[in-house]
């Protein structure tokens, strides 16, 4: 199980600020393995969803050119208090994680 | 063999493959699970411009080779990066109609970094962090309802090597 993605919503007016980060290696398929022999195989996170009230947002296609535990703002038009934001992911092995949380 | 029949058989071919891809359709949204409300909204993975290993190929899979630069794509990158490996860009699009936004490194094996389809909701802005193999030429391009533009910087790195 991956570890957790962490989420910090900040609301200015009815904008708001969303900050990811996601634990991931985004290993390129490039890196010397540092105990054997080889490359550390290719394993990246490829598809991000964001929603708003379950609503999506954002869609983005990613290569392994994102960096190691990515970082990605957005900001959510017409969001309030109480609103439900969620991010979710998944990656070039099949694994996926999400997580909800509320605008403050 | 009269046009009638030429008419006859395309009615049929086009039943055919509208059947075909909708059943693939049905296919591919039942496999992505978690993330299945969004491909009824956005785009599918445009493989051929992630595969493309120079930036033209990539801009020309992407189909965004006729963009034209525009002040109102903003594109803000360090001038010079001193770590390769965590790269802080950020793209804004003041274009109406903004739908999605593109980012290529140039010199990276595979220069197409990202694509973030803006969905209705959303302000056409987003900040990412990239690893850059080499000094190069950041190029972002948003396309809109009316055309594709794009913005462009040069970054240095002083730390080179993808591999982080």
């Amino acid at each position: 199980m991956p570890d957790p993605i962490k989420m910090r919503i900040t609301l200015d007016g009815d904008v708001a600020t969303v900050k990811v980060l996601m634990p991931h290696p985004m290993e390129t398929g490039l890196r010397k393995n540092p105990v054997g022999e080889g490359f550390v195989p290719i394993h990246y996170i490829h598809h991000v969803v964001a929603t708003h009230n379950d609503r999506p947002v954002l869609d983005a296609q990613w290569s392994r050119s994102v960096s190691k535990n990515p970082f990605l703002e957005f900001r959510v038009r017409g969001a309030k208090s109480g609103d439900r934001i969620a991010v979710s992911w998944e990656d070039t092995h099949g694994e996926s994680n999400r997580l909800e949380a509320r605008v403050k | 063999m009269g046009s009638d029949q030429h008419a006859g058989h395309d009615v049929v071919r086009r039943r055919v493959l509208g059947a075909l891809a909708r059943t693939a359709g049905l296919i591919a949204a039942a496999a992505t699970g978690l993330l299945q409300t969004a491909r009824a909204w956005a785009g599918e993975r445009n493989v051929p411009a992630f595969d493309a290993k120079v930036l033209d190929e990539a801009l020309a899979a992407a189909g965004v080779t006729d963009a034209i630069e525009s002040p109102d794509v903003v594109l803000r990158a360090p001038d010079i990066a001193e770590n390769s490996a965590i790269v802080h860009i950020e793209i804004e699009s003041k274009l109406p109609g903004t739908r999605s936004i593109l980012l290529f490194a140039e010199k990276n094996p595979q220069p197409f970094v990202a694509q973030f389809d803006i969905l209705p909701g959303m302000d056409p802005f987003v900040a990412v962090r990239i690893k850059m193999a080499e000094s190069a030429h950041l190029r972002a391009v948003v396309l809109t309802d009316t055309g594709r533009f794009f913005a462009r910087r040069e970054t240095t790195v002083t730390l080179g090597g993808c591999a982080g």
